[in-house]
């Protein structure tokens, strides 16, 4: 999953790098750049970003915790991956909220 | 000193010594995301609207040309890294796994310069 988001999010960031050249255009609000937010196709690619975001955020830190040599109790494993998907979860929503 | 035989020299065999470069350049860039990905979202959280002048206000701004140049570079090496990882390890083909593996860095060195590139040129107003 870490790994999934992860090539998720590369593609993102491909996506976003274009798009700022795109922004480079004069004609931006008649060009794909400014549906780009508008459109029911980007809005769900926003909603799945948003999420690989900060699931990838969250467990990366988790990762950092292990890496560190801490966390590896059976108890802080699932307590460490319910915490993951609570919080990306809540603030995926949270961003969404604040941007649309 | 090695202790790898001649042979095993020659043939390529044990470690290439880059593997800690890159576990350390992947977790370095790890923090680095950590804490400019959350800025960039609050700030475009910030911002009200993704429309034309908004977002081009936004982009006249010194510190967040700055900040979004730091996050562009840290993503295109950790990404760089990530997917590298990933082709390494689940492409079994010599010679496929190769091409992606320069194909990846291609990617990445491409989306870095695109990205800083847009970013200045907002910037100044190109």
């Amino acid at each position: 999953m870490h790994r999934a988001t992860g090539i998720f999010l590369s593609l993102g960031f491909m996506v976003f790098t274009i798009w700022l050249f795109c922004l480079l255009d004069n004609s931006y609000p008649k060009t794909m750049a400014a549906s780009f937010f508008s459109g029911i196709i980007v809005k769900l690619l926003i909603i799945a970003w948003s999420f690989s975001f900060f699931y990838h955020f969250a467990n990366g830190i988790r990762h950092l915790v292990w890496d560190a040599g801490y966390g590896f109790e059976k108890k802080q494993i699932y307590s460490g991956g319910i915490f993951v998907i609570v919080f990306s979860f809540l603030t995926t929503i949270l961003f969404l909220y604040s941007i649309f | 000193m090695s202790l790898n035989s001649p042979l095993s020299k020659v043939i390529g065999l044990g470690s290439e010594k880059k593997g800690v470069d890159h576990w350390w350049s992947q977790r370095v860039t790890a923090v680095a995301i950590a804490i400019l990905g959350i800025w960039l979202l609050a700030s475009s959280a910030m911002l009200g609207d993704f429309s034309y002048k908004n977002v081009m206000f936004w982009f006249k701004q010194p510190l967040n040309t700055f900040l979004l140049i730091l996050t562009i570079l840290s993503v295109a090496r950790h990404s760089h890294l990530g997917v590298e990882s990933i082709f390494e390890d689940y492409i079994h083909n010599k010679m496929t796994k190769t091409i992606l593996l320069v194909a990846n860095v291609l990617l990445h060195a491409c989306l870095a310069a695109l990205g800083v590139f847009s970013t200045f040129a907002l910037f100044i107003g190109v």
